[in-house]
């Protein structure tokens, strides 16, 4: 049940995604405007427009909501906020199958070549999801042990890009920390399409179990006597979650700040209740990073800034003045 | 009759390539497109292109390793001459699709590699008349390079902050500056760019250090890098055997690196 | 749901100890069942195995006849709901928020007539508006009870079965009155059967139709509180030394240590 106050926020929201993607599909390093697109008759601009800032915008949104909702989830599943997409370890996983593409000599048929990153960084996630898909099943205490593998899994990985940067040159280096901190700029519309049947599906299994990850607040246990079937419940969760994550960090490299903080934010402002967190934290998500890449590649144009840097950058400022006026609203 | 329908037809075409709009990505790209003279035609450059220093005034797409679309073609390009590091190359098909013709440039890092690549950009600007003064200068700087192998040792650091000084080993393009001068390089057995260790330095022996301008400045001066591990027991360190070059001229494998291999050779000959 | 819960030769093992060491138990309605025993004795083990929480190495645990196993979730929730000691919320919701939870079994769109309901029934009326962190444990213990009543409302009044473990541990003199009353009551009016695992010997005696007495996994005494809360009984199992004597209002004994 959503309330009318959260009702109100919410819809405000969906008005500020919607006014800020027609801003953002105006900016970036052509000049272009709604005029000119719809009267005027380059058609060379149009179909740039069409064909590359358009999907790029749309990934945004879709990326941003994907991150934002994950790290929700995590929250949700770990009653904890400060937890994170990147917990379980699946950026870590993709990132060293990306490195090890980087690094490696590999030679492989030009087609494959030109997706190759995308689908390295997709396999990465996707081990590191069957991991965890197998943890899940058994056992007690399930949630904590998968944080400890979650731990160790970035730390593994960790080092592995370590060794790779040890025997790396100069060059693929600077690459692979290039994609550490994301971009966007892989939109097109094959990948948009691809990435979106990742993450619509996973959005939406989740929001069909907003109503009972509220339950799971009460503890594991009280759950359980609610009747909620807690394993299947966790199980699902995580690995719309791991999905989520693994198809955005496949495309836009790793992207940070979004996931953890967006949903913070949300929660603050909406309430606990994850039926409005959830619809909150997919439209913040698609905003802060909509946002965030307008700027990278508007600000220094022709070329373009690293959005996982720029998100850090709008999102703090924000995040810190949110936590300074809620603790004077605590003890004030 | 023919002939005149012919002509009429081509001239479309001949009015296109009068006025093509270019995009140089890479350092020894954009060198070359110099060297022939089509520097008139450039209208943007990436940031790895810093010579001639003209060159600054043009619009910067980005760092070749991570370009983006939309940057290239706001700037209208007909041609993009893309160098072997342009990347990713999703990005480079994206601008291909809009109707960009797109320019594959060989890389490599051998000196035979330097005339495939005029000849390939020669070709797509439509400078083969000066393309052939252009690769005649190049053989004949070629052949003024003494190629008898002299047996001296070099070693190359490489310091650019945040990754800490490394040393050259094989398949690096310093190798093959070193290896093209005639010399050895002092660190065998490891591909790619290691850190520097007092043993392996020691081990290695080289008689002379080469580094980049920007290195030396990274280090904070000529001086703290006798300081670095293991190069005080070195012939190069005990005699204060230095080089500094220009890294994008010699490890560019562009239209300079002949000259500076030059002054490599020439600086190795000089060595006690 | 007229056989109640029993329990059937159900042994639960921790790695090679035994918690619960081959108990038979039944739950017949209209009854306010105490579990008592000593630290360790395996009685909250025992809770969770009845609940359906655990499922016992050996034997079964049945309701009405069909095995918990064999309960859908859902189902089993609308004729039984627990109330645990230790509440693991550090969350903002508010207390109304959190009785409306127990809900969660029917499915209902609006369930803020029986929120009220409840709500008054167990005095936390007052409480309705608060945000449940800020609430002291007493309090917080209320609306718990509220959530499991809640949980079993069933045409105007709780109906089931209510499972507490140590409802009274943070509760004042007062609320510990209230509390052990409204469930008897609740218990008399034969809808509302209740099992209840308590520390205090004295309440369970003063509340209790029957004391089931565990130690070290096993049952080893059962009966009303007469039967079972005598020195002799108590001195062997709990080894303290106790004098009984009868209540000033009735015939339940009650128990003193000695100095």
């Amino acid at each position: 049940m959503i309330t009318r106050a959260a009702s109100r926020l919410l819809w405000g929201l969906l008005l500020l995604t919607a006014a800020l993607t027609l801003f953002a599909s105006t900016q970036g390093a052509m000049d272009v405007s709604l005029a000119s697109l719809w009267y005027g008759d380059d058609e060379r601009l149009r179909q740039i427009w069409f064909t590359i800032r358009l999907p790029r915008v749309l990934l945004a949104l879709l990326v941003g909501a994907a991150l934002a909702l994950s790290g929700c989830v995590m929250q949700g599943l770990f009653r904890n906020p400060l937890a994170d997409p990147g917990l379980l370890g699946i950026s870590s996983g993709a990132a060293l199958v990306v490195g090890c593409w980087l690094v490696l000599p590999l030679s492989v048929p030009v087609l494959i070549a030109l997706y190759a990153p995308l689908v390295a960084a997709f396999i990465g996630s996707l081990a590191v999801m069957v991991v965890i898909f197998l943890l899940s099943k058994t056992g007690e205490s399930a949630l904590s042990r998968l944080l400890l593998v979650g731990i160790a899994i970035n730390a593994l990985c960790g080092a592995g890009v370590g060794v790779l940067a040890w025997i790396s040159n100069d060059a693929q280096l600077r690459q692979l920390s290039q994609w550490g901190m994301g971009s966007l700029g892989q939109a097109q519309w094959p990948t948009l399409i691809v990435t979106a049947t990742l993450i619509l599906p996973a959005m939406l299994g989740i929001w069909r179990v907003a109503k009972q990850l509220n339950f799971l607040q009460l503890g594991e246990e009280e759950a359980h006597y609610l009747g909620v079937d807690v394993r299947r419940l966790q199980r699902r969760l995580l690995l719309c979650s791991a999905l989520l994550v693994a198809a955005s960090v496949a495309i836009s490299g790793i992207i940070g700040f979004v996931g953890l903080v967006v949903p913070h934010l949300i929660r603050m402002v909406l309430g606990p209740d994850h039926q409005h967190q959830i619809p909150g934290s997919l439209l913040a998500g698609a905003s802060l990073l909509l946002l965030a890449d307008t700027a990278a590649r508007t600000l220094v144009a022709p070329a373009e800034m690293p959005v996982g840097l720029l998100t850090s950058l709008l999102g703090a400022p924000w995040f810190l003045w949110l936590i300074f006026r809620q603790r004077s609203a605590l003890y004030g | 009759m023919k002939s005149v329908v012919m002509l009429l037809l081509a001239l479309p075409l001949l009015a296109l390539a009068a006025d093509p709009k270019v995009v140089a990505l890479g350092g020894d790209v954009t060198e070359i497109v110099y060297g022939l003279g089509a520097q008139s035609q450039l209208v943007g450059r990436d940031s790895t292109s810093t010579w001639p220093a003209e060159v600054k005034q043009l619009p910067n797409v980005g760092y070749v390793r991570q370009l983006n679309a939309e940057g290239i073609l706001s700037l209208r390009p007909t041609i993009v001459l893309a160098g072997s590091q342009a990347q990713p190359s999703l990005v480079l098909k994206s601008v291909q699709d809009n109707d960009v013709y797109m320019v594959p440039v060989p890389g490599g890092y051998t000196l035979s590699e330097i005339d495939k690549k005029v000849v390939v950009i020669a070709r797509a600007l439509g400078k083969n008349e000066e393309s052939l003064a252009l690769r005649k200068k190049l053989a004949t700087e070629i052949a003024a390079l003494p190629t008898s192998p002299l047996d001296k040792k070099v070693l190359y650091i490489l310091s650019h902050g945040g990754m800490g000084t490394l040393v050259a080993g094989r398949e690096t393009a310093a190798d093959g500056a070193i290896q093209a001068a005639g010399l050895n390089n002092a660190m065998q057995g490891f591909s790619h760019y290691r850190a520097m260790s007092q043993e392996g330095v020691i081990a290695s022996q080289p008689d002379l250090v080469l580094i980049s301008a920007e290195g030396v400045k990274h280090l904070g001066g000529e001086e703290s890098i006798w300081h670095l591990p293991g190069l005080a027991q070195t012939p190069a360190g005990r005699n204060k055997q230095l080089l500094i070059v220009d890294e994008a001229a010699l490890l560019g494998f562009g239209l300079r690196t002949p000259q500076a291999l030059l002054e490599l050779r020439k600086k190795a000959e000089q060595l006690p | 749901m007229d056989n109640g819960f029993i329990a059937h030769q159900v042994q639960f093992m921790v790695g090679q100890r035994r918690l619960v060491d081959d108990i038979s138990l039944t739950l017949p309605p209209g009854e306010m069942v105490a579990l008592i025993g000593p630290n360790g004795a395996g009685k909250s083990t025992l809770l969770r195995l009845l609940t359906g929480f655990l499922t016992p190495s050996r034997g079964v645990c049945s309701l009405a006849g069909k095995p918990l196993a064999a309960w859908p979730s859902q189902a089993l929730s609308r004729y039984r709901a627990v109330m645990l000691q230790h509440h693991a919320l550090g969350v903002e919701w508010a207390a109304e928020s959190v009785v409306a939870m127990g809900r969660a079994p029917w499915g209902e769109r609006h369930a803020c007539d029986i929120v009220r309901k409840v709500m008054r029934l167990t005095g936390c009326e007052t409480l309705i508006g608060r945000r449940f962190v800020t609430l002291s444990g007493g309090e917080q213990q209320r609306v718990q009870l509220a959530r499991s009543l809640a949980q079993l409302w069933r045409n105007g009044a709780p109906e089931g079965w209510l499972f507490l473990d140590e409802p009274t541990s943070a509760l004042d003199l007062y609320h510990q009155q209230q509390l052990l009353r409204l469930l008897k009551s609740l218990t008399q009016r034969a809808r509302l059967h209740v099992c209840v695992v308590l520390h205090d010997l004295n309440l369970a005696a003063l509340w209790a139709d029957r004391i089931v007495l565990l130690h070290k996994g096993k049952i080893v005494e059962q009966g009303t509180p007469v039967q079972v809360l005598q020195p002799k009984v108590i001195t062997r199992w709990y080894g303290a030394q106790v004098h009984v004597a009868m209540h000033p209002d009735g015939q339940t004994p009650q128990v003193f240590l000695c100095i």
